[in-house]
């Protein structure tokens, strides 16, 4: 709920700014009110002038030496101009001209926002240097966690998490790169995943294990993704994008146009599911309708370098794409047109994205993740492409998924810890980690009930993780009727 | 005292009601927001008020230093504000700010000149109670602060003024979408107290 106010107010900026600045206004209004009968400047007033408009000058040279204040950017309760010639000399001397004081708040109100330092000095700013020894540790004693799930019983809800790897499978070959997508967990509970030029898929309900195909010799597949219970598409490292029929284990189509290998692939929501998007190694984004002979729609170009993540969002508006460039674009579902411009550009990430995830339950929320010299996962509102917020993974990310039942979030990760990682939502407070993996997590997937996570790593294992199960909802299953549940939860999951 | 019980203040009493008001204030958010841990503090009555005052010696002696130092700069009308910053103690990221407005009163003039003013006591100590009752009544709204996190007290001037351990500091506003509540003023006619307590609008 708070979240959704934060985006909201992220919405309205504007609107923000004069409701806090109506506070401050109030007190202006009330302090001119006051200070009018101060007329006849007293010795004391027009002496703080004059100190003023001297030191002024002192005061310049001296804050610029000094540690740089913001001036009075920004803090409402600092009107304190007095009578009207105060106000056109701090006016003035504050490089604003002829303007109210309700317009120079909101100005300094958008100032902090904007964080700008202005130049202004009408007063000191001090601190006694010899500080008191803070006490460490002083957090709140019983640290209280509110978990938003959707029970409205007011304590705590403990979830007891099996952090230790629930199926391990051998991934010899897997291709050591970290800018590919080469697993997929599908509707149908199979679980694609490439090693080197060939696709396997192994099913997660009767454990079979069957080769999908095998490329030439040298051809690596480097983009994998379910397109519906049964087709898949992937790409490879001859540029080429290919559709397969998983069941009947033939090619349909092959789709060539790519100036270098697809290491990336969203397919389309709702409305549009013979929508094929593919990002590639030269930055290019391009948009296919893989029913017609023709398949070309259009373009999207601004990545500079691999397009490693892409994401449709849920209702189907928005695309979301994460490039080694480290910018994140959004798109619009405008697929006939080819764009040179995303409806925004963020360039927040310091490392490469590879991790591009939109909330399944919030369609405005974005979740993405920056690689090692970044670690952080920044939560946006891609309809205004603002931050929400950001949190430090302290690890690279390769990979984010969100659970809905759960309102629980996994990011996988590389260096340093080579860890799935659990946090609440909306807090974003750590909960957990899955340790195991020797090397780099360089995909991932989610299972279709949601509560298995898949991880492929560099350590050339694939790994299955209980990640989103939770206790409260696996009694309940068993209690609503003996044998028949167990068999529909075994159903879901049979190694 | 008769019937009309007005007493009078002088300005240095107004700055004394005024340190004592900002020490009883600086306590209650430190001992509320969990700045120092609980066992810090010992209930001390106040103003018909229970306010939990900080035992530590060295937090004390600092309060007493700054506090004395505030003292001096409100009788010579060079103290506009004290804003206490709740930081975390790691990023320092400006998490809280309580800001404290020393303005004047009606009776400012009369009082700086030398006068004793009419003041009715109690009345203003009604207020400064008012004043701390809602700052402990702000835990209600306040965003809960999970992070260990440290204070530092910034004192506004005018502006030249140098005093020994004294340094300039940043203004350390709080970063990003914010959200204020302005809490009661109370006066001693000669100077007025403003609070108001701004935070990071919670996500």
């Amino acid at each position: 709920m708070s979240l959704f106010h934060e985006m909201e107010n992220k919405l309205r900026l504007d609107g923000q700014v004069t409701k806090d600045s109506r506070i401050a206004r109030r007190d202006a209004k009330n302090k001119v009110q006051q200070n009018a009968s101060l007329n006849n400047s007293t010795l004391n007033n027009s002496k703080c002038l004059n100190v003023s408009k001297q030191a002024s000058g002192k005061n310049r040279s001296r804050s610029s030496s000094k540690s740089p204040s913001r001036g009075t950017g920004g803090d409402r309760f600092m009107p304190k101009l007095g009578d009207d010639a105060k106000l056109h000399a701090l006016m003035s001397e504050m490089n604003i001209s002829n303007q109210t004081p309700q317009d120079k708040e909101e100005k300094d109100l958008l100032a902090t926002i904007s964080s700008v330092a202005s130049n202004n000095t009408q007063r000191g700013i001090l601190s006694y240097a010899n500080k008191p020894k803070m006490m460490p540790g002083s957090a709140h004693g019983s640290k209280l966690v509110f978990s938003a799930t959707k029970s409205t019983k007011a304590k705590t809800s403990i979830r007891y998490v099996e952090t230790s790897v629930d199926k391990i499978l051998d991934a010899p070959c897997v291709e050591q790169d970290f800018n590919i997508n080469i697993l997929d967990w599908g509707e149908n509970n199979i679980i694609a995943v490439a090693l080197a030029n060939q696709i396997f898929l192994w099913n997660a309900e009767t454990s079979a294990i069957n080769e999908l195909c095998s490329l030439e010799e040298n051809t690596k597949v480097t983009s994998i993704k379910w397109i519906d219970d049964c087709n898949i598409s992937f790409g490879d490292s001859r540029n080429r994008m290919h559709v397969w029929d998983a069941t009947e284990q033939q090619s349909l189509r092959k789709m060539r146009g790519h100036a270098a290998r697809v290491s990336s692939i969203a397919v389309g929501q709702g409305q549009v599911p013979w929508l094929l998007t593919c990002g590639s190694k030269s930055g290019e984004i391009h948009n296919y309708d893989v029913r017609k002979p023709n398949p070309f729609l259009s373009k999207f170009n601004v990545h500079t370098e691999e397009v490693s993540g892409l994401s449709w969002s849920p209702d189907g508006r928005l695309l979301a794409s994460g490039g080694i460039d480290n910018v994140v674009g959004l798109w619009s579902n405008d697929i006939g047109t080819s764009f040179n411009e995303p409806m925004h550009k963020l360039e927040e990430h310091q490392a490469g994205v590879k991790a591009v995830q939109w909330c399944p339950w919030k369609p405005q929320l974005l979740a993405t993740g920056g690689g090692a010299a970044c670690k952080k996962m920044i939560i946006w509102n891609g309809n205004s492409g603002q931050k929400v917020l950001d949190v430090d993974t302290e690890n690279q990310v390769s990979g984010i998924h969100w659970n809905e039942r759960l309102r629980e979030i996994v990011t996988c990760h590389g260096y340093p810890n080579n860890v799935l990682r659990l946090w609440k939502y909306p807090k974003f407070s750590h909960m957990i980690d899955f340790e195991g993996h020797d090397g780099r997590i360089l995909c991932s997937s989610q299972s279709p009930c949601g509560k298995y996570v898949c991880s492929l790593g560099e350590d050339e294992t694939l790994r299955l993780w209980k990640v989103f199960f939770s206790e409260e909802t696996e009694t309940k299953a068993k209690r609503a009727g003996g044998s028949r549940s167990q068999t529909a939860t075994a159903l879901s999951m049979r190694f | 005292m008769a019937t009309a019980t007005k007493g009078t203040i002088t300005l240095q009493g107004s700055a004394q009601m005024i340190s004592e008001f900002l020490d009883f204030g600086i306590n209650s958010i430190l001992f509320q927001r969990n700045i120092y841990p609980e066992n810090v503090f010992m209930p001390k009555k106040h103003y018909g008020l229970t306010v939990y005052m900080s035992e530590d010696e060295e937090l004390r002696k600092y309060l007493d230093t700054v506090l004395a130092q505030a003292r001096s700069w409100i009788e010579k009308g060079q103290l506009l504000q004290l804003v206490l910053v709740v930081l975390h103690a790691d990023t320092e990221e400006t998490l809280e700010r309580w800001a404290f407005d020393i303005e004047k009163g009606e009776k400012f003039e009369e009082g700086t000149s030398g006068k004793k003013v009419e003041l009715d006591h109690k009345q203003m100590q009604e207020g400064m109670k008012a004043v701390v009752k809602q700052i402990v009544s702000t835990i209600t709204f306040l965003p809960l602060i999970e992070a260990p996190v440290m204070f530092d007290l910034l004192f506004y001037t005018t502006p030249g003024i140098e005093v020994e351990n004294w340094d300039p500091t940043k203004p350390h506003m709080i970063k990003g979408a914010s959200d204020s509540v302005k809490i009661r003023s109370w006066t001693s006619k000669i100077h007025t107290i403003n609070t108001a307590v701004t935070y990071k609008a919670e996500s």
